[in-house]
């Protein structure tokens, strides 16, 4: 069974009518994604700024309710439309790490009384309970328990993340939800970072879901891979599939545009990108405009996922083959 | 566990920032009125057990003694009481009102704000259209109003006076919640299963207590004067209880015949709420996040040199522009931060050079040390030389510095959203950048400022000069810092981390485009970066720092290939490779030093896996490689 099912979750934001009854402007943040994530993989979502892949992970943890579709975990409905989600349930078994450590540390409090939160209110802890538990946590993401009074700008922004890891820790879930935990550090503080929660997902068997914009980072973090663009998948796979095979022309863009990697496969990019406008999502394929390979029926029809080899899928007509070059 | 890197403990050390009380002595009207302050309480407070005659007892025998008459320092009303006395019951009473209506005040409005601003929706409507009807009225009227219904006396100019100021709290608060309920830490505390109540309580609050201060601070002095101005008017304080107001306002109709007894009323309400009005500015100052910074000094238009710094040119310049062991420090408080320490490099026409290394490394301030750009206070460009067509940078004529400036050296910055002016279009944001440094009538420069757009490869150009920044997205914008920096036929183009901000598809965009008109123009372009990748791609030679030294220099390919220095190696090695999967990625354990206190030796000694006692005993110099190349380590030769 897989530790979480998402199946055609759908995010508008705005939207209704006025008092005059004109049509509100409604944005389009995710249309339509389905995703399963097996038990203690690491699955990597990819895309870049606007794909909706932040709104997704926020309705995962429920800082948002989806607009349509349904989320499963362990095979129990964890939250649907129009149902008030549960919040303190669902942070026992889903917890979030935040791009940004230092802006998700309240700055008026210690160490001690923001990890003490989820150990209070989700775990019921009692005082020596939580005193014993706080150590612990602290060993577990290598800080020193010294720190635990100390306030969050003493910390830099690796170990600030660190605390940020402890914290989603505490709350003992089997499901977290990274979101770009790594791309406000310095790339050697940034490898720490990473080898601890790689550790970590070993000793306390978790699941992650990591989002990421950096594709080195991904490709050497997460077991299995999916490409959002605008709002869908567009690409998911092994994460070798994805780097070494990919089908879809906008994963092969992004792999293109990785700085010094000299993949280039597909011809430069012209400097009259049209990006779609998330208020009036396109009719076809939302990538079309950009896609070197675009034909008549991209404009027109919008493709879905499809089997492409076994456990590779990708929502394209015309996929390009293994030599990176269109059937 | 597999990782082992156990953080570096920070050293507690005392931040070289002022903190809110010394900010708050420092300014001297402030402390001023904070000492005038506590005399009047001390004052007030002690007043019962002086040996005062009773404020209220009459002895018209002795109406209207002048000041300084014997037993009556401050001479006596038309009933005979002593005015010594009575103003000091009187201010008593009138502060005591003031800063009860401000608590009840500070309460009502900061919970309505609260409330307001962190529940939004229909609440936020409901509550802050309420607001929105109290500051309808002029707020002296509204309390009349309120006093007229409830009857004249002290406790309901209270009332009154606390209910007009409802609004100053609930907005400010309001304000303030609305930016704090999005933040990521009000997030996280939802998801460790904090309840509403607990988080408006325990997360909010504490973040809003400073503009609560802030507000009460500025706010006391106003509802004292109301309060006064209610009971000059009858409608406050009922004899024989007598508040400053309505001392004053007895004393009004005996201004000719026995002036001081309006006066001196008059004069205590001016000290009193003057010296709560001095306190109030100073506590807003020491408070303000903003003013803490030190922005209560204006930055000088260029980064303050020491004289050693402004030394003539000795001997030939290397290239086109050459920086010369230049030492940049902050200075804040009684702390020197040691930022840029002593980098030596040259540019040569047409060559791009990259300067890569991590946050605080010190690359950024090199290279805003070159044209002044640091912010002094608190930068101060110590010692060095930056040399431009054998003249040092720092030491020529601000006309010159101006004229080079966007002129023959241009920046290009990381976030353009915050360099490109929000409320000028970026057609004029050319012409301005262009009529500066040349002699153009306005139609040309614009007609050439549609030239550059076009150069950029904005499409319609023409169309998109007449856009504001905030109309084009990110790439598009960094795309018109580029058209500003080529505006004036540049030198050297120094960018500081241009693609940081974009996504990875525009990044590649940007750099095509950054490359072909360097190209074109023939160039020198000096890239700061952190990336590996986009050195490779653009730069030929590429300069490595850490810890404000430069620690590697040289050509590209052989440096990326066969690094000398141990941080160059380990950092390398550390990027997540695309290509392949490495089975463990490399970390390095540790932190940086912090600049304000450096060690004698090699700066990365502490994290250093080869590290010897050598290596810590006095420091170490950049040693010549080869022709090009040059490292800061004392096995770089073996590695080699």
């Amino acid at each position: 069974m897989s530790k979480l099912e998402i199946t055609d979750l759908v995010k508008r934001y705005g939207g209704g009518k006025n008092l005059l009854r004109q049509e509100l402007p409604m944005v389009h943040a995710v249309r339509g994604v389905s995703l399963d994530v097996k038990p203690g993989e690491i699955l990597g979502i990819v895309g870049e700024s606007g794909c909706g892949k932040s709104t997704l992970a926020k309705m995962l943890v429920g800082l948002e309710s989806p607009t349509e579709g349904r989320i499963l975990m362990d095979g129990v409905e964890l939250s649907a439309p129009r149902k008030k989600i549960n919040l303190k349930k669902l942070s026992q078994q889903v917890q979030y790490i935040f791009q940004d450590p230092n802006s998700s540390l309240n700055p008026r409090k210690t160490i001690r009384e923001i990890l003490s939160a989820p150990l209070k209110y989700l775990r019921g802890m009692d005082n020596t309970e939580r005193e014993q538990r706080l150590k612990e946590l602290m060993e577990k993401v290598n800080l020193r328990s010294e720190f635990l009074d100390r306030y969050p700008h003493e910390f830099s922004g690796g170990q600030a993340q660190r605390i940020g890891v402890a914290r989603a820790l505490a709350a003992e879930p089997d499901l977290l939800i990274l979101d770009e935990p790594v791309s406000a550090l310095d790339v050697s503080v940034q490898a720490q970072v990473l080898n601890l929660l790689k550790a970590l997902r070993q000793e306390f068997s978790l699941t992650y879901l990591f989002i990421s914009h950096d594709l080195g980072v991904v490709r050497n973090f997460c077991d299995r891979v999916a490409v959002m663009y605008f709002g869908r998948i567009v690409e998911r796979g092994t994460a070798d599939d994805i780097f070494r095979r990919p089908r879809h022309p906008y994963t092969q863009r992004l792999l293109d545009s990785v700085p010094g990697a000299a993949f280039e496969r597909l011809p430069p990019e012209s400097d009259a990108v049209i990006l779609p406008d998330p208020y009036h999502p396109p009719k076809g394929c939302s990538f079309a405009p950009r896609c070197p390979f675009a034909q008549a029926r991209c404009e027109e029809e919008s493709p879905e996922l499809t089997e492409m080899n076994p456990g590779h899928d990708a929502a394209c007509y015309y996929p390009l083959d293994d030599d990176h070059r269109r059937d | 566990m597999t990782t082992t890197a156990v953080s570096t403990p920070i050293i507690p050390k005392r931040s070289g920032r002022a903190g809110p009380l010394k900010l708050l002595f420092r300014n001297q009207l402030a402390a001023f009125g904070l000492i005038m302050l506590l005399l009047i309480l001390l004052l007030v407070l002690i007043t019962p057990w002086l040996p005062l005659p009773d404020p209220d007892a009459t002895a018209l025998s002795k109406r209207l003694l002048p000041i300084f008459s014997e037993g009556h320092w401050l001479g006596t009303d038309q009933l005979g009481r002593d005015m010594l006395s009575r103003i000091l019951w009187g201010t008593r009473v009138s502060l005591a009102v003031g800063i009860t209506a401000t608590l009840v005040a500070a309460s009502i409005g900061s919970l309505i704000g609260l409330l307001a601003g962190y529940f939004g929706g229909y609440l936020d409507g409901t509550l802050m259209r309420g607001i929105d009807m109290l500051m309808a009225f002029p707020y002296i009227l509204l309390a009349l109003a309120i006093v007229a219904v409830l009857g004249p006396g002290l406790m309901n100019a209270l009332y009154a006076i606390a209910i007009v100021n409802i609004p100053f709290f609930a907005r400010n608060v309001r304000g303030v919640v609305v930016t704090l309920r999005n933040r990521e830490f009000v997030d996280a505390a939802r998801l460790s299963g904090k309840g509403d109540v607990r988080i408006l309580v325990s997360e909010i609050l504490p973040n809003v207590m400073p503009v609560i201060v802030i507000t009460m601070s500025t706010t006391v002095g106003w509802m004292i004067l109301e309060t006064a101005g209610l009971s000059f008017l009858g409608l406050g304080a009922q004899p024989p209880q007598a508040d400053l107001g309505s001392i004053l306002g007895e004393g009004r109709r005996l201004i000719i015949n026995a002036p001081h007894v309006a006066t001196i009323p008059g004069l205590v309400i001016f000290i009193l709420v003057m010296s709560i009005n001095l306190l109030g500015d100073g506590v807003r100052d020491a408070l303000d996040p903003r003013l803490k910074a030190g922005a209560l000094h204006r930055p000088a238009a260029r980064t303050k040199a020491m004289p050693e710094a402004k030394a003539a040119v000795v001997g030939q310049q290397k290239g086109l522009l050459e920086v010369r062991a230049l030492r940049t420090e902050f200075h804040v408080g009684h702390e020197i931060h040691q930022a840029v320490n002593s980098p030596s490099f040259h540019i040569e026409p047409g060559e791009c050079l990259g300067i890569i290394g991590e946050s605080g490394s010190g690359k950024s301030v090199t290279a805003m040390s070159l044209l002044g750009l640091v912010a002094s206070p608190p930068g101060v460009i110590m010692a060095g030389q930056v040399i431009y067509k054998n003249e040092n940078l720092a030491g020529v004529s601000d006309e010159r510095l101006r004229q080079l400036r966007g002129g023959e050296l241009a920046y290009i910055f990381q976030d353009p959203l915050s360099t490109l002016h929000p409320l000028f279009t970026v057609g004029d944001q050319l012409v301005e950048a262009m009529r500066a440094h040349q002699r153009l009538s306005y139609r040309d420069a614009w007609q050439k400022a549609v030239q550059l757009l076009e150069q950029v490869r904005i499409p319609n150009a023409k169309e998109r000069a007449k856009v504001y920044p905030h109309q084009l997205s990110g790439g598009m914008r960094q795309r018109v810092s580029i058209a500003m920096a080529l505006a004036n036929e540049p030198q050297l183009i120094i960018a500081d981390e241009p693609t940081t901000a974009l996504d990875v598809t525009v990044q590649a965009q940007i750099l095509r485009l950054l490359n072909q008109l360097r190209r074109e123009q023939n160039a020198s372009l000096m890239f700061i970066t952190h990336d590996f990748g986009v050195v490779a791609e653009m730069c030929d030679r590429v300069a490595v720092m850490y810890a404000g030294e430069l620690v590697e220099i040289g050509p590209v390919k052989e440096l990326l290939e066969n690094p000398a220095h141990p941080y160059t190696r380990r950092l390398i090695a550390c990027v997540p490779d695309v290509t392949k999967v490495q089975p463990q990625l490399t970390e390095i354990p540790g932190l940086p030093p912090q600049v304000n206190n450096l060690p004698v030796g090699c700066k990365f000694a502490d994290r250093c896996d080869q590290v010897t006692d050598r290596c810590r005993q006095a420091p170490v110099e950049l040693e010549a490689l080869t022709d090009e190349r040059q490292a800061r380590c004392i096995f770089a030769r073996e590695v080699l």
